[in-house]
């Protein structure tokens, strides 16, 4: 429409402001649906803008034009005196049925648009959708990279979610913390930097507890670990040892079900690969970034095995009514890391298969 | 695998849906809006939302939403000592203290005082919050029997909450609707531990005052092997004229089997104990009261033993007594006759 019609029809047409978008196209919006917006109000009125094709109001970066859409559909509803507040509700909650990208875009648009109620309404819904979530769930709704150690990730989860699974991942964490820290005093290497950096973590890691329900899915594809030397060690061989025996105690297990075996075989290979590459037997002066980096590798590899087994487990067993078998596991902590993947892995077995316990 | 790629791919295209938000908005709306688990949760999601979440603003909100003793400025002050401000302090405080068996390191340092965070609700609205420093160090209190008072004697705190139910109902009403958290931190070693059951394990009506006692308790381990001691904190409240809850007594201390009191330094090792080396996880509803009914049993059996005990040494004492009468008559009459 051109200027000059507009101005011929007067009262009966509502006026329209112009504005940009960060991509340059330019729109007309209603009046007083723009005027919703105390950005847009403010250019209006104080510089004057947007009269005019050629003084469109440009819109601060993050808002594209399906955002404006939405954000002027928003303001078109409620800058209506008429409606009751619960229509307003009810429009509410039909407007945040979005999916969690729009949502994240609509909340920083309506953020430098300045229009609080409506960040006010996505932050809510956003913060619902967060809730109740495990942290990799929270990870796959807003696609974010997995770029915490494994310590950083149950860190904080310790002591408030109750999963059997955590627990698990925790003693084992635990216990290799403290051969660490054994070993450390042993060699008294100082190594300031990892010191600074645990201060916090060792005080909250104090002790062992009764995990909590994280990394349902650590199938921590990309497990980026900080950048340290990546130097081997001798007690990487014996370390080995004990994945060597677990993927023994595996493959019996993976002949008499199916659907475990490749899952298993799959984590057999992609934990064996990385070994290989760290065969050159160095000792060197940075003992510890490499045994953090060994720790991880363990904790993820055990937390990986345990999670793809889990699930199918925990079925199997409740389908054979044998459930309550697994307290008295996850709460015996004491023994070998050997004896524990032997006990969960043959238990459930023994009622299926004959498999006879330790190969080692 | 061929979905793992298209995985991927969409993940190229889509990019972190999060990052299209500002950081300072995920943290003033957000955030603000998550309770402690969730916020923790979040924290271990990715390395971005850990260091937004670390924020302990964050954190001292949720503790002041959960226990609003926590407000106070001496409190205030303790916490920010803890290693990681107030999120080390939830942590400690919020899942529930479990110590089965008692650690065997001797501890040379005792700590100077304890400081009890006190909260009380009645269907949810607060109806007390208060703070007590308890000294731990001077002969006194180590010598007499453990007990942190919360009112003074003659000392009554009205509520404007109504008694929800009639006066036979009371009861059940109480123990569904009233919840403690006593909260105790050692500012010596930064530690805190919240030693209040999730329900109470008993509510009384008193014999002579007619005033409801409502106990929440907590199993510890003694200092003895396969002793248990209990840490019972006991709420005596009463009923106004017009209806409404009026606290008369808030207290805790620490009892053994025999139903003993514990003096100072006895209480204080093993509340210390408790604190440091205790595993902290997610409440299960009832478990204190099974600990509970398994402490009243050992409790039950061992004063049964000593009653037959005493039976015992009873009956040899009466058996020697009698054999001494008989040996001495006889020797008399053999004097005599």
């Amino acid at each position: 429409m051109s200027e000059g019609t507009m101005a011929v029809v007067k009262s009966e047409m509502k006026s329209y402001i112009w504005v940009q978008t960060a991509d340059g196209s330019i729109q007309q919006v209603e009046e007083e649906v723009a005027m919703f917006c105390p950005v847009i109000c403010q250019e209006v009125l104080q510089a004057g803008m947007g009269s005019s094709k050629n003084y469109a109001i440009s819109l601060p970066q993050r808002v594209n034009p399906a955002t404006l859409g939405l954000i002027l559909d928003y303001c078109r509803f409620h800058q209506v005196f008429g409606h009751s507040n619960k229509e307003r509700k009810t429009f509410d909650e039909k407007f945040v049925r979005l999916d969690t990208k729009k949502l994240c875009e609509l909340t920083s648009a309506a953020d430098s648009l300045q229009l609080r109620p409506l960040v006010d309404l996505t932050s809510r819904a956003l913060a619902r959708m967060i809730e109740g979530k495990t942290p990799e769930e929270i990870r796959e709704t807003f696609n974010l990279p997995d770029d915490l150690t494994e310590e950083e990730k149950l860190e904080p989860l310790r002591n408030i979610t109750d999963d059997p699974h955590i627990r698990l991942l925790n003693r084992l964490y635990a216990r290799k913390r403290k051969e660490l820290r054994e070993r450390e005093r042993l060699k008294n290497v100082e190594v300031e930097e990892e010191h600074i950096d645990k201060r916090s973590v060792d005080d909250l890691l104090l002790f062992i507890n009764s995990g909590n329900g994280d990394s349902k899915g650590v199938r921590a594809t990309r497990s980026k670990k900080k950048n340290r030397g990546r130097k081997d060690l001798p007690r990487e061989s014996s370390s080995k040892n004990e994945n060597g025996n677990h993927k023994k105690n595996d493959m019996p297990d993976n002949v008499t079900t199916p659907i475990i075996t490749s899952i298993l075989q799959d984590s057999a290979s992609v934990t064996f690969s990385p070994k290989l590459e760290f065969d050159d037997g160095d000792i060197d002066d940075e003992l510890d970034p490499a045994m953090k980096e060994e720790l991880d590798r363990e904790v993820e590899d055990f937390a990986r095995r345990l999670n793809s087994v889990w699930p199918e487990r925990m079925q199997e067993i409740l389908s054979l009514g044998q459930e309550r078998r697994f307290v008295p596991i996850s709460i015996t902590g004491t023994g070998s890391l050997k004896s524990y993947t032997v006990s969960i892995f043959l238990l459930p077995f023994a009622v299926t298969n004959d498999v006879s316990g330790s190969e080692e | 695998m061929n979905f793992d790629s298209l995985e991927q791919n969409v993940e190229h295209l889509g990019g972190a849906a999060m990052s299209a938000v500002h950081p300072d908005i995920i943290q003033t709306h957000i955030l603000t809006r998550l309770d402690g688990p969730t916020l923790a949760s979040v924290g271990c999601a990715s390395s971005q939302l850990y260091s937004l979440s670390s924020s302990d603003g964050l954190w001292q909100r949720i503790c002041h939403r959960m226990w609003p003793s926590t407000a106070d400025p001496h409190l205030q002050r303790l916490i920010s000592a803890f290693p990681a401000g107030h999120r080390t302090f939830y942590f400690d405080a919020f899942p529930c203290l479990n110590h089965p068996t008692p650690s065997h390191n001797c501890r040379p340092t005792a700590s100077s005082a304890v400081v009890s965070a006190v909260d009380i609700r009645y269907h949810n609205k607060l109806i007390l919050s208060k703070i007590h420093e308890t000294e731990t160090e001077s002969g006194w209190f180590l010598c007499s029997p453990f007990r942190v008072d919360l009112l003074d004697p003659k000392e009554t705190v009205p509520s404007s909450v109504k008694f929800q139910s009639g006066e036979d109902t009371c009861l059940s009403d109480l123990e569904d609707n009233l919840t403690l958290n006593w909260i105790l931190i050692d500012p010596t070693r930064n530690r805190a531990a919240n030693f209040s059951s999730l329900r109470p394990v008993s509510v009384n009506r008193h014999w002579l005052t007619s005033d409801v006692q409502v106990r929440y308790a907590k199993v510890l381990p003694g200092e003895r092997r396969g002793e248990l001691v209990v840490c019972a904190a006991v709420i005596t409240c009463g009923r106004r004229e017009g209806g409404e809850l009026q606290l008369k007594e808030v207290s805790l201390h620490v009892e053994d089997m025999e139903g003993k009191n514990l003096n100072g330094r006895e209480s204080s090792l093993i509340l210390q104990d408790a604190m440091e080396n205790g595993e902290r996880r997610r409440e299960k509803i009832g478990e204190e009261q099974e600990r509970y009914a398994e402490y009243l049993k050992m409790k039950r059996e061992m004063a049964e033993r000593k009653q037959r005990r005493e039976r015992r040494l009873d009956m040899v004492c009466i058996a020697t007594g009698v054999t001494l009468f008989f040996v001495s008559m006889l020797v008399l009459l053999r004097r005599f006759s």
